[in-house]
């Protein structure tokens, strides 16, 4: 032995060097390697956690599941979310005070991931972070803060449990609307949550022709509700809200809650126009629509004094603005026109204010509708 | 009378300051590593880690590598002179012809070649390509034809570049985190443009990057050693100031780079002067200018020949980097030119000997008319050329 490293020591120690080199030298690259996953693992739960105000870490859930299906954005067809993993997030004394689902589902393109937040102490949905898309960027990349913002400590209590969608990017907004439902969904599975359930259905809707009583409320209502189908006529304000009662079963208050998710769902009718005022000295009752600004056009209705049909009508206000023509041109075209006519077939379009014309339309044709159905339609 | 030296190089002139030797070379050009060594760690590992991207042992990590490849190198080459001379085996010969071999330079080099994420037995690899098969098998120090490091890059390059990908690749811990970065490297953004035959401009090959002071910085994603022109400025003003290298060379080598760059950037209708600077300071070609072709071994050793060696190399650069399968072009010219180091060596010596007279001036006029076809060749190669060529070429079908 001595002799072999007398001879030959110096090439067993250089090529040992090698060796080394070669095992120890291996393992750091791979620890580098295996380091970059690692990292990536804690940015993403790191990312996970921030979701929540007093988060610290994040354990492994083991959810229920739900089995629910949803609609295909733009399509017939359904399909059911795919529940990715799920989190609990412990505070800095360990104490659960938030799960974290991640959801996937699909927008314009499968593959919309994205974590849900909902804290255990209020049920809320604290925040909402996208995980992976595969969206057309240039759609995907009109979902502003704004939109993000729709997700944060939203209550999950609520009959109208959904967020307004962006224009431009509508599949990818429902994408994520579907996996705040699906989360919330797995969260009542998991933590006995309960959702608000109404069974509502809204028969008929029409505006009140009732002059006594049209500034107390603006539309009348039929509805079937509760398992036993109860029916009742309701009054309700210009946002749907319940007033009163004129007939039929008594509404509960999760009916009553419900009845401004339920009736603008229902579409029966065309409710662009609201009614402001009535002024029953004056017999002017005053309207407006909405057009191409959030203000509108305001029109007066001149009543006549037997209150069974309108004398004419006038322009009052308006907040839209329209290319080369000034400001109440397009709307006192179709004022004059109908007063002079009795209806505005007459009247061209205007380009450059289809916006406007199409409310001024809207607004005549509801006088036209309000006028038959005053004083009783006689 | 003048004198001329024979045999292989590097020859020092004995009218150069008194006390310095082929040592003093040698450690001069380690000290002008130095800058690009520290900001390469500091970049990859120290940054990195201020970040709180990675932990203290993966910062040491990029000088680990660094050191690693002298150190490799130095051992490859005692293995080496053990096993090639029986009669000189024990510890201080070795020890006294490694002082000689300057063994160390190529293997770091080598490491300032390669992404920070490269496994070590790749860089055990590419350590043994260059020290054995790109210098001991030509003979050791002074008689490789091969720059050595560049030799272990290429062949890195060539056939491992995949084991590099799969261990993490070029960016390092907080790199990987910019969206805009898209994981590629300024010059891998823009050999994709030139692959799809898209126009480049500054907002896709530059912004994603900060602006052309990051390029001169060094805060990009790249090489080790290759990124930061400014660390390697202080290492070349050392290396002139101290007279190991001529001012000329890399700044010709640059200069051709630069102004091919302009060209074809001009015709290809944006005649800014971002894409030229930009094409220097991306990639290699600073690196290679300062620390590769004024190596004095695989380079010419006189002037005419060290002007008509960085001509070439920089033409080259240019064109491998529209034609080549790399996104690099330095590397592989650089490696085409060491083959012609010595024809060049040869007749431009003869020319400053003899003047333009026969054979020079035949040598010299058959290498400006290979100069002007490759430069040619290099700017109607570029897509965007082709592509500004298009409406010429249309209206000449016409007539």
């Amino acid at each position: 032995m001595k002799e072999l490293l007398n001879k030959k020591g110096l090439i067993i120690g250089l090529s040992l060097i090698l060796l080394i080199v070669f095992v120890f030298g291996g393992m750091y690259s791979r620890y580098m390697t295996k380091q970059i996953d690692v990292h990536e693992v804690e940015r993403y739960e790191s990312s996970l956690v921030e979701l929540v105000d007093d988060g610290e870490s994040l354990e492994d859930f083991e959810s229920e599941g739900a089995n629910l299906s949803y609609q295909i954005p733009g399509s017939e067809d359904e399909y059911s979310p795919e529940l990715i993993e799920a989190y609990t997030v412990l505070d800095d004394s360990g104490d659960e005070i938030a799960v974290i689902y991640v959801i996937e589902t699909i927008g314009r393109n499968e593959g919309v991931r994205a974590a849900y937040a909902i804290s255990l102490e209020n049920d809320e949905l604290l925040g909402m972070k996208t995980i992976s898309n595969n969206e057309t960027p240039s759609f995907f990349g009109r979902l502003n803060d704004r939109f993000y913002r729709q997700f944060v400590d939203k209550d999950m209590d609520v009959i109208d449990f959904s967020i307004d969608a962006v224009s431009g990017a509508t599949y990818s907004s429902l994408a994520f609307e579907t996996g705040m439902k699906f989360a919330r969904e797995l969260y009542a599975e998991d933590y006995g949550f309960e959702i608000i359930n109404v069974i509502l259905e809204i028969n008929s809707l029409e505006y009140n022709s009732d002059l006594d009583t049209i500034n107390d409320y603006q539309f009348v209502a039929e509805i079937t509700f509760d398992e036993d189908n109860k029916t009742s006529v309701i009054q309700l304000d210009g946002d749907f809200n319940y007033i009163g009662t004129e007939s039929g079963d008594e509404v509960t208050q999760a009916v009553k809650d419900a009845l401004p998710v339920f009736v603008p769902d229902a579409n029966l009718i065309n409710t662009d126009v609201t009614i402001n005022n009535y002024d029953s000295a004056t017999r002017k009752l005053t309207v407006s629509v909405s057009g191409f600004s959030s203000s509108g056009v305001t029109i007066d209705l001149l009543i006549d004094e037997s209150l069974d049909s309108v004398t004419s009508i006038e322009y009052v206000s308006s907040g839209e603005s329209y290319y080369e023509q000034p400001q109440g041109s397009v709307e006192n075209g179709f004022v004059d026109t109908y007063n002079n006519d009795g209806s505005i077939d007459s009247v061209d379009d205007y380009a450059g204010a289809t916006i406007t014309a199409n409310a001024m339309k809207t607004v005549i044709e509801w006088i036209q509708s309000f006028e038959s159905s005053l004083n009783g339609g006689n | 009378m003048a004198r001329f030296a024979g045999g292989k190089a590097p020859f020092l002139r004995l009218s150069d300051e008194k006390g310095k030797n082929t040592n003093t070379i040698m450690r001069d050009f380690m000290i002008a590593l130095l800058p690009v060594v520290l900001f390469s760690w500091y970049k990859n590992g120290i940054q990195v880690y201020i970040d709180g991207n990675i932990n203290f042992f993966e910062m040491l990590y990029p000088l680990f590598l660094i050191l690693m490849g002298g150190f490799l190198s130095v051992v490859m080459e005692g293995i080496f002179f053990y096993i090639t001379d029986k009669k000189n085996r024990n510890l201080n010969d070795i020890l006294r012809k490694l002082s000689t071999s300057y063994a160390a330079i190529p293997g770091v080099i080598l490491a300032l070649l390669l992404p920070v994420y490269t496994p070590i037995w790749v860089l055990m690899f590419a350590t043994f390509i260059a020290t054995i098969v790109g210098k001991m098998l030509f003979g050791g120090f002074g008689h490789n034809i091969f720059n050595p490091a560049l030799l272990g890059y290429a062949i890195v390059g060539f056939t491992l570049s995949g084991f590099i990908t799969d261990a993490g690749g070029v960016l390092n811990g907080s790199e990987i985190l910019v969206d805009t970065y898209a994981g590629a490297t300024p010059l891998g953004i823009f050999a994709q443009f030139r692959n799809t035959g898209e126009a480049f401009s500054f907002a896709a090959l530059v912004e994603p990057y900060g602006n052309l002071w990051d390029f001169f910085i060094g805060t990009i994603p790249g090489a080790l050693g290759e990124t930061s022109a400014l660390a390697i400025l202080i290492g070349g003003v050392w290396l002139v100031a101290r007279k190991i290298i001529k001012w000329y060379t890399p700044v010709i080598y640059v200069g051709t780079v630069f102004v091919i760059s302009w060209i074809i950037g001009m015709i290809a209708g944006d005649a800014g002067l971002w894409f030229p600077t930009y094409s220097i300071l991306s990639g290699g070609v600073m690196f290679a200018a300062v620390f590769m072709i004024t190596e004095p071994v695989t380079t010419p050793t006189n002037s005419l020949g060290k002007i008509v060696f960085a001509l070439f190399l920089g033409v080259l650069t240019v064109l491998f980097r529209f034609v080549g399968n790399l996104p690099e072009g330095v590397g592989t010219s650089l490696i085409l030119m060491n083959i012609f180091a010595i024809p060049i060596d040869t007749y431009s010596g003869i020319i400053r000997t003899k003047g333009f007279k026969k054979p020079g001036l035949s040598f010299i006029s058959v290498l400006a008319g290979i100069f002007l076809i490759i430069a040619a060749y290099t700017i109607i190669a570029s897509v965007n050329m082709y592509t500004a060529f298009l409406p010429i070429i249309n209206i000449w079908q016409v007539i």
